[in-house]
């Protein structure tokens, strides 16, 4: 591909100008073409996919019967949503809680991963940094490894006699008597806490048993339980590495003469860093927190490793896979995801609104 | 080029011993946090060189003292106790795991896994980049649409969407194929969502000057955009490939159970075997550390592309 | 650029046109869920198969995730000729007509221990034989028994012998049991209470007595300290915490033996039957063995309802399960014992000669055996997920406190007779 001909500037302009609907027609067939191949490889791959289990989530199939046999499933309309939604009873209960255990975990996870993200890739972007090259793939290293094995190694280090436990018990004093068992307490933190003021649910009133959705309102206060807060620590600590590369990577975009200036008048790293860099991040922070919030609100790798879902952290992704490949119930199953998708979309849009719109059109 | 490396931060105008003071201590912290980030790492590696009941017996040892590759049972075929190369914090590295790793085609697996890393990698580089600019500069009707579309196919459980793909890519003929694991993941939406954004994070002046000097689209992305992109692609060769070499749940469902096509992740996944109680540890760990290192070199050399100035250097010079 | 991107993708077009399948006269898929080990042992079983069938080829696949991978296979319609069925799965999946069924086709079945022809009997019929399987018994630590002065658990050992030994064993390095929050393992003692999973009409059902007995000795045991979880004590899961020595009993099932072998080679333990419970009445009445109650974890090699060779597929299938398949499971030992009781004292044989040198009593390994004959699966219809969370959940619960018994019973009750009336409309 070389041929650029050079004609006269001049007339060029001129052409261009004259023809602005044929230049406006050309850019569209280019963006098609441009957009072709991933648009194809998407919508037989994962939209047609998608559009199959909307329609499962219509049925009582049990995901199991052959679709190419005689009468794999009948048709239920919405009675699955109106089982996981509003009818009260064992599936709307568990939904609900793996939507509780979900949002904690979105909530102290995304905040965590992005400002711990962007200040590593700060740290390792700074230009007297000797050794960069190995500050940076040792901060990665939690990201690299796949998550099965990173969750392996995890759980070893957080067993109740394990490293963790061990440095805490030398740091703080009476720890050791009475240490926390990581990865099997399903006693919610929030919970926890009031504790510690004398708050429980025996002395805090009629009202915390008043049920919302089969889940009584004080259980909807828990916070996430211990394992559960354990699982996202994991999560925080393998997924910034990820999201440092992504800030790595868009720093470079922000042309040194603008520090220069910045340096020029006086400012300080830190000023520089919260007024210049930040803002110019915002894009890329619309970005992350996107990407966070989709991957955070489908965890499951580490639920399955860590927990199997017990001990209060059932997310939804993981109840779509429990009621859909141990439960045979492929219909509640996808009906789940369904739900799941329409609240990431909802979000998604949400925080557009708050990060992104000015910075992104 | 940014090439004025200098040992301590520029912007203070502070006494020098405190500016020196401070940037130790910075430092000293920097190594702190990149321990707490290998340290899990330093563990698999030490302890895939123990014999089984040595890692029992002293999970945490880390130093390696001779006699090297001690043998791990008796003439009877039993294990050794622990105690036998392991104690405190040292332990006698055993290559026990590593040969049953290799006694299990992980050779094969590991040229299967490198080779569709490459391929994938290379065509996400093309097709993300391609994809990405359209959303991001080119006006279609639909644009909009097409990007929230892509954007969405992000949100829902992808377990759902294995009966489905399976029967697609029956009805397609890939099933048990390479083909069948490329050309799904030859794009991917995290992907055209990262191009886009940097894409319109960079000024169009440049773009517009080459379109009226009469370059059409194909030229000036390929000419311009894509050397400006760098960065960008650098991060998307690092996730690519590390996402395809980590690929566990496409690649089975496609190969199902033709061993001769399997990759790291479905070998490592056979070792853990059905119940992860009764693992091996050795064998898995020292298959850990070999799926590990080609990755943390790749990400070692991709690494060096992050370097500030690079978009801009060649054109507002 | 652009001509780089089309020799690739030419190149992906060859390396398609390159994987065509050659077609055999028959040829059978077998899929089994395996460790590396069993996969070994599997292949030289059927090798031996392909020996004696020249004309038959027969390709054998462990699948990773293998649940997962055999459900997709049912769903698009292809599916192996062979293949593992956990006790789990087995009703879901004759409930979906995925299983030929082997009432005509399986060689002398009542070779089989009773347990696990129940287990994959369904209306009457016995859709495939078990190929190994595991029961519970009571692991101890010969050492810390020596320690405490106490005799060895035996097979007359009861719930009160249990608790005794219990209290007795328990110190300040160690506590007397190791019993995690899972219902795999606590339906034993419901079972030993008399409870049943079926009633005889072969309706689920969930007693309260005999659960109320099981959970009140779970918190009896875990409350003073005498027992507790492996996450308690820092570890994976129980065996483990066993074989570091962080407690003198806990309850596993075969598994646990390779796994002490390799891991823990100088460990002084050995095996008992689970202890015997209170019994019922009604248990009583069944003809039971009053009191008695393990569990058994099994996988039967079942033959898909669409093969095209069926003839072959069972022969394959009674091979490996037949009584020389019994055999080779017994000595290949990895192990699940073989499904047949004329295998048994091969099995016990094998493991005496890999316990020489080790801390293990092999002779003990008969717990494992005796529990053959009287052995229950735990299993639910389909559908009960959200039954074991919350029993399971109830469990926890009540070893760490936070609720009673009575309340946990009443509780999972509930779920259970919500989701029989969810099956019924």
């Amino acid at each position: 591909m070389a041929e650029t001909t050079s004609a006269a500037p001049a007339a060029k302009a001129a052409q261009a100008a004259g023809s602005m609907a044929s230049k406006e027609r050309g850019e569209a067939v280019t963006g098609y073409l441009f957009i072709a191949p991933a648009v194809i490889v998407m919508m037989v791959f994962l939209v047609l996919p998608m559009l199959a289990a909307v329609f499962f989530s219509l049925t009582d199939w049990d995901g199991i019967k052959p679709l190419s046999g005689a009468a794999p499933f009948e048709m239920v309309g919405l009675r699955n949503y109106e089982r996981l939604l509003l009818s009260e009873g064992i599936r709307q209960e568990a939904f609900f809680e793996a939507l509780r255990n979900t949002v904690y975990f979105v909530i102290g996870v995304v905040p965590a991963q992005t400002i711990l993200a962007l200040t590593l890739a700060a740290i390792v972007n700074q230009r007297w940094l000797k050794a960069k090259g190995f500050f940076r793939t040792a901060f990665y290293f939690p990201s690299i490894t796949s998550s099965v094995v990173i969750s392996i190694i995890f759980m070893w280090l957080f067993t109740s006699n394990g490293v963790v436990n061990a440095i805490a018990g030398a740091i703080i004093p009476g720890y050791a008597a009475d240490p926390v068992t990581w990865l099997g307490d399903e006693s919610g933190v929030i919970h926890n806490l009031l504790a510690v003021f004398g708050i429980t649910r025996q002395t805090v009133g009629a009202w915390a048993a008043t049920e919302i959705a089969s889940v009584s309102l004080w259980d909807w206060l828990s916070g996430p339980s211990v394992t559960m807060s354990t699982i996202m620590i994991l999560n925080t600590w393998t997924t910034i590495g990820t999201l440092m590369v992504i800030y790595l990577a868009a720093l470079q975009n922000i042309p040194s003469q603008v520090y220069e200036a910045a340096t020029v008048d006086g400012a300080s790293s830190l000023q520089i860093f919260s007024r210049i860099t930040v803002p110019l991040l915002r894009p890329t922070t619309f970005f992350v927190v996107t990407l966070g919030l989709i991957g955070t609100f489908q965890v499951f790798d580490q639920v399955f490793v860590i927990s199997s879902g017990g001990f209060g952290t059932t997310t939804i992704a993981y109840l779509v896979y429990k009621s859909g490949y141990t439960d045979s119930r492929m219909g509640l199953a996808t009906a789940s995801a369904i739900i799941l998708f329409v609240i990431i979309f909802m979000f998604t849009m949400l925080q557009r609104r708050i990060v992104g719109e000015r910075a992104n059109d | 080029m940014a090439s004025t490396s200098i040992a301590v931060p520029q912007s203070n105008q502070g006494p020098k011993l405190v500016v020196r003071i401070v940037s130790i201590a910075a430092l000293l912290f920097l190594v702190l946090i990149a321990l707490v980030q290998i340290m899990p790492f330093v563990f698999t590696v030490a302890n895939s060189f123990k014999c089984l009941p040595a890692i029992q017996e002293a999970p945490m040892a880390i130093i390696p003292l001779p006699p090297i590759d001690p043998a791990c049972r008796a003439e009877n075929g039993n294990m050794l106790p622990g105690s036998a190369t392991a104690s405190g914090a040292t332990f006698n590295p055993s290559f026990e795991g590593y040969r049953a790793i290799f006694g299990r085609d992980f050779g094969r697996w590991t040229l299967n896994t490198a080779f569709l890393s490459v391929i994938v990698t290379v065509l996400r580089l093309g097709f993300d980049s391609l994809a990405g600019y359209a959303l991001a500069r080119l006006k279609f009707p639909g644009n909009r649409a097409v990007f929230f579309l892509i954007l969405g196919t992000m949100m829902i459980p992808g377990v759902v969407l294995l009966i489905p793909r399976f029967i697609i890519l029956k009805q397609l003929g890939m099933l048990n194929s390479f083909t069948g694991i490329i050309i799904p993941l030859m794009v991917d939406a995290f992907g055209i969502f990262l191009m886009k954004q940097f894409f319109e994070s960079i000024p169009g002046e440049i773009e517009e000057a080459a379109q009226v000097d009469g370059a059409d689209r194909f030229t000036i992305f390929f000419r311009i955009v894509l050397p400006m992109a760098t960065p960008a692609l650098t991060a998307l060769a690092i996730f690519s490939f590390q996402g395809m070499w980590n690929n566990f749940l496409d690649v089975l469902l496609v190969l199902q159970g033709n061993a001769s096509l399997w990759t790291l992740p479905l070998g490592l996944a056979l070792i853990r075997g059905t119940s992860g109680e009764t693992l091996d540890w050795n064998i898995f760990l020292a298959g850990s550390v070999i799926t590990t290192l080609p990755l943390a070199l790749v990400f070692f050399v991709f690494q060096r592309y992050f370097v500030e100035g690079v978009s801009y250097s060649g054109l507002k010079g | 650029m652009r001509t780089r991107i089309a020799l690739l993708l030419a190149v992906l077009l060859l390396m398609t046109l390159g994987s065509a399948a050659t077609a055999q006269d028959v040829s059978l898929e077998m899929w089994i869920a395996a460790s590396p080990e069993e996969l070994e042992a599997v292949e030289a079983q059927v090798q031996l198969f392909r020996d004696a069938n020249p004309g038959i080829t027969v390709t054998v696949s462990a699948q990773p995730e293998y649940d997962t991978q055999l459900q997709t296979a049912f769903a698009a319609g292809d599916y192996p000729d062979v293949f593992y069925v956990g006790q789990g799965k087995f009703v879901e999946y004759v409930e979906a007509g995925v299983l030929y069924n082997g009432n005509d086709m399986i060689e002398n079945p009542d070779g089989l221990y009773p347990a696990l022809r129940n287990t994959f009997t369904y209306d009457g019929s016995l859709y495939c034989p078990a190929k190994d399987f595991s029961t519970l018994a009571i692991q101890y630590n010969r050492d810390m028994f020596d320690a405490a002065g106490l005799d060895y658990p035996t097979a007359d050992w009861t719930w009160d012998d249990l608790r005794a030994a219990a209290i007795a064993l328990t110190n300040e390095n160690q506590v007397g049991l190791i019993a995690n929050a899972d219902l795999d393992r606590w339906y034993a003692f419901y079972v030993q209470a008399g409870g049943h999973l079926y009633d005889e009409e072969g309706n689920f059902i969930f007693e309260a007595d005999p659960a109320l007995q099981a959970l009140q000795l779970y918190a009896d045991l875990h409350q003073g300290g005498y027992a507790a979880t492996s996450a308690d004590l820092g570890a994976g899961w129980p065996g483990e915490a066993f074989g570091q020595g962080k407690g003198a009993m806990t309850l596993e099932g075969n598994w646990i033996i390779s796994y002490l072998l390799n891991n823990f080679p100088e460990l002084n333990w050995g095996a008992a039957e689970m202890p015997i419970g209170p019994g019922s009445a009604m248990s009583e009445e069944m003809g039971e063995m009053a009191g008695r109650g393990t569990l058994t974890f099994t996988v039967c090699l079942a033959v898909g309802a669409n093969t095209e060779f069926p003839t072959e597929a069972w022969s394959l299938v009674n091979f490996l399960t037949g009584e020389e398949g019994a055999a080779l499971v017994a000595e290949t030992g990895f192990g699940p014992m073989p499904s047949r009781p004329s295998a048994a004292q091969l099995y016990i044989d094998s493991f005496t000669m890999r316990a020489e040198g080790t801390g293990l009593d092999a002779s003990t390994l008969t717990a494992f055996t005796e529990g053959g004959n009287y052995a229950v699966a735990p299993i639910m219809p389909p559908g009960f997920q959200p039954f074991r969370d919350e029993l399971n959940q109830g469990i926890q619960a009540v070893i760490d406190g936070t609720d009673t018994a009575e309340a946990v019973v009443e509780n999972v009750a509930g779920v259970a007779q919500e989701l029989i009336e969810e099956a019924g409309g």
